[in-house]
Formats: structure tokens, sequence, C-alpha cells
């Protein structure tokens, strides 16, 4: 390996002079070729560009992230977005979430006060943690990397009722961020073993003596293969007995295996026999094909919805299967692929409530706090960490309930109002910050002489208006907020 | 199943045009139906206790309540102490019990079995309508009800989920913002269900503001007060439609966190707390307007849990449990049976009675509707 100090010599060695001409060609071979791929034959529309950044971001985009894929093909921007991935987080996580939870045997001893007191300190904590995770979903160069992170939360489900200790869900979230597009085997793996995962499915108190098969059930069922679809009442006893064991040790705050608790009998499980534990769970889970296929739909629903292209699923997870379960070539294959692309996809999934919220604040540069983001997230019905139950959010039609629609209104509102005034007046309303940055984004879509108001709404909408917005009749800050106020603004 | 938006548009649109908030509506739709999901699977053995039974204790050496501290029921069975606001109603004979709920070849996920309670089907297809909206295809509630059912807690349609289902979600009765708006018309004819979903809910959440304005439900008065937890507060709005003469003939509420895999007596004990405060207050309200005759109170579950107690003073998932069924005009007492604690099925409670009948014993006896796909048995719990 050549060290970076020897490079400044390279100039002056002139037997390296063929080597510098073939280096010229290279270059001028990959600017033809750019130049190339500057033609509208490969050049992305700005409607794919949003389509690709809705769908692997938070369902809007600015103008500067849909021009940046402007003269990429579709694998090219794939690739950027796949290639700008993150495994650790760009803003810097609470002081406390190092901590270690003070044991049980400690806590038996505290008085009622100092009890409260605790479970304020962690309801207080839950809060932060929220917080901090917007924070991040504001902040990253890379929103794939947290919409991966957030699907992961939303599969290996972990919540706050039931993880009273907020440490272990920063350490699930940061495992998620780590794996996000890396080895699915290896983030199983990691599950089995995870802290907040043993504390909400009762993993630590699953036991030899009295196995308990809350995890494991949710394992067969939600994790890796589907309910009911290969396994029977008697795999997840099985795995359970396998499973046994397994705890969190409160003073390392970390997965701790306890050989005396573990089941160390033959199991049969999922039509193998052994003196299984949990590594042989998550081999003998991912010997069998369920989980490619089942892994794939869950990915496919996610990222392009609808009714399932039976040729696109299974192309997925057989790409899945033979790289020994790379996410990076299961997303990979779904987001090249025609189905994906297909404008008849546009605008099919209704947009989260983090969507709505973050897809905005990105937007338009939110300089708020991010209690306030949080807060709207939550009455929309999304609370972060703490998902209404172990299958997560429903999502798709259940975000728009009366309740919901008229908070999501609200903030569309609320953020459009200030856009409006300042618009106006050249001054914020109730959120001055937030209305200027709207203002100048609002300039960039606007004030550009080349873009018509039909790119414009290529940019917004994924779909036609519901209403009838006429441009003709409309100032230029009218006619935008009358785009996001629309009910098409819904979707992504 | 496929929507058009056509279609949606079609019923949309009627709703709004027969819209006459004071118009009187048929007897039957008069009648109230409050379902009370049990979000988790409540433990039924620690909710009506067979106190007396060796086995119970046995099976519960952790968990099991004390015979003194049980409210006598007859000489089996008692209430969990934290139901004791319940018991007036049980002496009035305003509260039935059915026992031993369940169907045969139970499900112990979560979410199939609930899928099972909610849609009354067995089969293994998902998408599937909940049971009223498959007993309202039979007869549809009139559309000069600003509702066929609301929803409460839970932003989880559940029974009332289906095609054309005209339900509301509520949080709070403020939540509705109190503006007038134009109805949405028609966009570009492409076939977006999920567009036309967003289309269709925020017509309906005009035409609900437009009606709750004319109401006014928050200044309906209500006997008593109700308990401050959500719970409380979603019997409350309950009430309060119902005392202000909404005619909205399903209200359901939900009570969640009885999953209790763990440590599960004090969490049960307050579970059962809030339940018997909200339930309790609601019968004071209703009285109070003379309505309580027309209400029928139901709880649900997507099932059970185990007998026998696992080794985290918790319960995993079982099978059958009793349910409870409160109103006016309901006979109180016991249905089906107590499954008997040494003859389980694997290691839960055989059934004793179809969820079904009760589902059946509503349409019938309190409808007037005839649910076929809910089976012939029905119960005479209804006077």
């Amino acid at each position: 390996m050549r060290s970076r100090a020897s490079y400044p010599n390279h100039g002056h060695d002139r037997s390296n002079v063929p080597i510098r001409i073939i280096s010229v060609l290279i270059l001028v071979a990959w600017g033809m070729g750019l130049l190339a791929s500057m033609s509208s034959a490969v050049a992305l529309p700005i409607a794919e560009a949003r389509h690709l950044l809705a769908r692997a971001g938070f369902g809007l985009s600015r103008p500067d992230e849909i021009m940046a894929l402007a003269y990429m093909s579709r694998d090219q921007a794939v690739d950027h977005l796949l290639g700008g991935l993150r495994s650790t987080p760009v803003t810097e996580p609470p002081g406390w979430v190092g901590d270690a939870m003070p044991a049980g045997k400690v806590r038996k001893t505290w008085s009622k006060v100092r009890k409260k007191a605790f479970n304020k300190t962690n309801r207080e904590r839950w809060r932060l943690l929220q917080q901090w995770w917007a924070g991040e979903m504001l902040a990253t160069p890379s929103p794939l990397t947290e919409r991966l992170v957030l699907f992961w939360h939303n599969h290996f489900t972990t919540s706050f009722d039931g993880v009273k200790w907020i440490p272990y869900l920063y350490a699930q979230n940061d495992v998620f961020r780590r794996h996000a597009a890396g080895s699915f085997r290896d983030l199983l793996m990691a599950m089995v073993a995870d802290p907040a995962m043993l504390f909400y499915l009762d993993g630590r108190r699953n036991r030899a003596k009295k196995p308990n098969e809350n995890f494991a059930r949710e394992l067969l069922e939600l994790f890796t293969m589907g309910e009911g679809m290969g396994y029977t009442e008697r795999d997840i006893r099985e795995a359970a007995r396998a499973l046994s064991g397994w705890s969190v040790d409160p003073a390392t705050s970390k997965a701790v295996f306890r050989a005396k608790q573990h089941d160390r009998g033959q199991k049969e499980f999922l039509g193998q026999r052994g003196a299984f534990g949990a590594p042989q769970v998550v081999d003998v889970i991912l010997d069998h094909d369920r989980p490619a296929r089942y892994m794939a739909e869950t990915f496919y629903d996610a990222f392009i919805g609808g009714r399932r292209h039976a040729p696109t699923v299974n192309a997925a997870a057989k790409a899945f299967r033979q790289t020994d379960y790379s996410i990076h070539t299961l997303l990979r294959t779904l987001l090249v692929s025609p189905a994906f692309w297909d404008p008849e996809t546009y605008g099919t999934q209704i947009k989260s409530p983090v969507d709505i919220v973050m897809g905005l604040a990105r937007f338009t540069h939110w300089q708020g706090t991010m209690k306030v983001l949080v807060n709207r997230m939550n009455t929309m019905g999304q609370r972060l960490f703490r998902p209404p139950n172990v299958k997560g959010w429903p999502g798709g039609a259940t975000w728009i309930t009366t309740t919901s629609l008229a908070s999501r209104n609200g903030f569309v509102y609320a953020m459009t109002r200030s856009w409006a005034a300042a618009a106006r007046s050249g001054m914020g309303g109730m959120n001055a910050m937030a209305a200027n940055a709207m203002a100048a984004e609002m300039r960039v879509l606007m004030a550009e002489p080349h873009r018509t108001p039909a790119e414009t709404k290529a940019i917004v909408l994924a779909v036609p208006p519901v209403r009838d917005i006429a441009y003709e009749k409309l100032s230029p800050a009218a006619y935008l907020t009358a785009l996001f106020r629309d009910p098409a603004f819904q979707m992504k | 199943m496929q929507l058009t938006r056509r279609g949606i548009l079609k019923t949309a649109m009627a709703a709004p045009l027969a819209f006459v908030p004071q118009v009187a509506v048929g007897a039957t739709w008069r009648r109230h139906l409050v379902l009370v999901e049990l979000n988790g699977g409540n433990d039924g053995l620690n909710t009506v206790v067979p106190y007396r039974d060796p086995l119970y204790r046995q099976m519960r050496s952790k968990l099991a309540l004390p015979t003194d501290q049980v409210l006598s029921l007859d000489e089996r069975l008692g209430l969990h102490p934290a139901l004791e606001r319940l018991m007036p109603l049980w002496i009035d004979r305003h509260m039935a019990i059915a026992l031993g709920v369940g169907y045969p070849q139970p499900n112990l996920s979560h979410f199939r079995s609930i899928d099972i309670w909610e849609t009354a089907t067995m089969a293994e297809t998902s998408g599937e309508d909940g049971w009223l909206v498959r007993l309202f295809k039979e007869s549809r509630p009139p559309a000069t009800l600003p509702a066929e059912g609301l929803v409460l807690g839970r932003n989880d349609p559940g029974p009332l989920a289906g095609e054309n289902a005209r339900v509301i979600a509520l949080k709070k009765l403020t939540s509705l913002r109190k503006r007038q708006r134009k109805n949405l018309n028609a966009a570009a004819g492409s076939t977006n269900p999920l567009l036309d979903h967003v289309v269709v809910v925020q017509n309906r959440m005009d035409l609900a503001e437009r009606w709750l304005v004319e109401k006014n439900l928050q200044d309906v008065s209500l006997a008593g007060t109700f308990p401050t937890h959500d719970f409380g507060r979603q019997m409350e709005t309950a009430a309060r439609f119902i005392a202000g003469g909404s005619a909205v003939p399903v209200i359901k509420c939900a009570l969640g966190g009885f999953d209790t895999h763990a440590g599960q007596l004090g969490r049960h004990r307050r579970l059962l707390t809030q339940l018997a405060e909200g339930l309790s207050s609601f019968a004071r309200a209703m009285k109070g307007v003379g309505m309580w005759d027309d209400v029928l109170v139901m709880t649900y579950a997507e099932f059970g849990r185990r007998p026998r107690e696992n080794a985290s003073s918790g319960t995993d998932h079982g099978t059958a449990a009793p349910q409870l069924i409160l109103g006016g005009r309901v006979r109180g007492g016991f249905y089906g049976e107590q499954p008997p604690l040494d003859r389980l099925e694997g290691q839960n409670l055989a059934y004793r009675l179809d969820f079904r009948a009760l589902y059946a014993t509503v349409a019938r006896r309190w409808w007037g509707l005839d649910g076929k796909f809910l089976g012939p048995r029905t119960l005479p719990l209804i006077t």
C-alpha cells in the first residue's frame, strides 16, 4: 500500500508518463460519458427524481435535492442514494444514552417518591429521544438512512411501553443504523440479543424451567416468516426453548447469555433437530425459504406499495437469498425495478406522519424546536419509540382518520400560513424563521424563469391536485400554497 | 373490493344532500351499541374468578386472587375486586356475563385473532369487512345519521372497518375544527384507492363538523363526573354523543394494555379499575338522561390468557374468556358456562360459547336485523 506522502513525487517521475497519459484519457472518456449522460435520454425528469426521493426519504424533497439527480440515469440515482448511506448519526445523542440501568434489586429498595421520580425521568427521556431522532432526520445528508432506520423500528418493533430504560431504545436505534442496508443475518442475530427487544418481548424472562414464548412467536410471525406461514405452534415452543437464557446485564447494559437458564435439550425446529441455541435459531430460520420472500414482500410494500408485482417480488427474494441476505441488494433490486418507476406507482402511498412533518421541516429548513415537530407527529398518530403494538404502525389507509387528517391539515396550514404571510409582507407571522426559510425556498421554486407551473407542481405533488387549482387566477404564492393544502399532498 | 372514485363520490355526495340534522330516525337506529375492546387479550380467569377451584390456586401460585378479596357472584365465581363499581349493576340484573367465549381452533396471534373477532369470519383472507359493516349491508343505517360508527381511543375502526363504512374517529370533542367547508369535487379519474380514501375522509369530516356545530355536544349536561383517564374520557364522549341525540348506532371504545406477559397483578388491577370506573360512570350518565334502556355495552378481546401463569408473574396468550354485557334492557346473570380447568385443550381453556352468538343476539334481539352469517344461535339476554 502506498502512503499518501508519496504522491507529490509522482509528477516529477518521468517513468510514470504513460500512466499519466492513460489517466488523462480516462478522464476525457469519463467526461464524455458525463456529457452523454447529460443528454435527455439519460437525464432524470423532475417527476422521477421526486418519486425516488419521496419513497427513499420523507415524501417531499427540496428543489436542490431533486436537481442534484437531474443528470443521472435511474440506476445512477439509486446508487447515488445507496452510496450516501450512513452507519452513524450526524447529530450528538443525549449525554445519558450510555447510562446503566439501576438493577432490579436496587430499585426494589426505593421509596415510592424515588420510584415516581425515576418514572418521570424516563418519560422525559423518551420525549428527548424522540426529539433527538427528529433532529437527526432533519440534519442528515442521507434521508434514506433514516427512512431505513424507521423501517427497522417498525419491523423489529420495541416501545417505551415495555422498555422503560430509554438508553436501550437508543442502542437499538443505533444498531438499526449500523445494519440499515447491511446483512439481514447480522441484524437478526443482533435483535435476538438486543436489550430493548429482550425487555419488550420478555426474552429476558425466558428460562429453561418456564419458557416465555412471546419473543419466539413474534420472531416467526412478524420478523421473519409471516403469520402462520411455514411454522406451527410447536415450532414457536421449540424456538422459545432454544432462545432461553438470554437476559440483560444491568452492569454493562448489554445482552448476556446465562447458560444456567438455558434449555440445553434437543429441539425440533422447522424440521431440523439439534441442541439449538439462539444462533442456530437464526440459522435454521434463514435456511428456510420463507424469510427471503417475506422480507421482499415487506420491503415491496414499504417502498413500492399497491398490488404486488409477482416477478419483481420473486427477483428481489431471489437476489436477497443469493447474497446471503444482503439488504442493500434487496433494496436496490426493488428500487431499479420497472414496478418502482411505473408512473402508476406515483402517489399511491399515504404519507406517514413522519413524512408529513419531517418532509415539510426539511423543505423549509426548519429553525424551530424539535419539540414542536415531535408533538405534531405524536398527535397525528406516530409516536416515535412508542408504536401502538408489536406489529408497528399499520400505515396505509389507517393513517387517515377524521382526527388525524384534521391534525395533518392543521400542520400544513400552519406551515403555509406563515409562508403566505411572508410572501406578502417579507415578514413572518407565527414563526418568522420558518416563514423566511419557506419564502426563500418559494423564491427558488418561483423565480427561476425556466421553471413552469407544471414543473413546480411536479416537485411538490406526486399526483394531480384534487381541487381545481388554476395557476392563471392565482399569485405565485397562492398557487404554491394551494398545492401544499390539496388532499393530493397527503400522498407520496 | 376495488374502489372507484366515481362510486365513492356518489356515496360521499349523497350524504350531505340528504343531510337534515333534526330528522326523526326509525326506532331501531335509536338503539346504540357501545363496544369496549380490551386490547391485548384480557385475563379472564382473574376477571371472573373460579375462586373455589383448587386447580385455580395450583396453576397460579403468584397470580391467584385471595378468596376473601374476590367479590362473590355465586358459590363458584366471583369478580376481581377492582370491578367493585360494577356490582350494583350486577345486583340490579343490568349486567350479563358471558362465560367461556371463544371460537373453534383458536389462533394465538394477537393480530389474526382480533381479525377473527372483528370480522366474524374464520376464512384465511385478509381485508375482510368488519362484522358490523357486513351486518349493515343487510339494512343500512339511514344517510341522515351523521355516521354509522364513532371510534374513540385507539384509532382502529375494527368491526366498523370496511368498504364505504361511514365512521368518525375522534380523540376529543374539540379536535374537530368547527369550520364550514365545501365538499370536494371529482379529480382526474385515475384509480387510486388510497387517495380516494383521503378524499372520502375529508368530506366525512366536513359533514361531521357541520353536524357537530349544530349539536353543541360539549354543552350537554351529564349526571355525575367521569374519571379523567383516557378510557374515562372515551366513555364521557360516548355519553355526550348519545345524550345529545346523535343516533350514531355504534360507538367503539378501547382500553389497551391487557397483554400481561409479565408482572400482571398490578397492571391488571389498574386496568380493571379503569374499566369499572368508565362503565359505571357511563351507566349513571345514561340513567340520568333516561337513555339507559337505549344502550347496550359489550366488551370483547382477541383472547383470554393461559390458565397456568408463566415464570414472569404474567400469563401468555390463551383462548376463551368471559365478556360483559351491560344495559337497561339486559337480562343480568351468567350465559354460557365456565370452562373447567381440569379439561384443558393443549394448555388452554376450551371455549363454551361462540362469540358469534353474542353478535347474532345484538343483530336480532337489539336491532331486529337478520345477520345470517352470524349463525343460528342467539342468547336470551335482552328483554
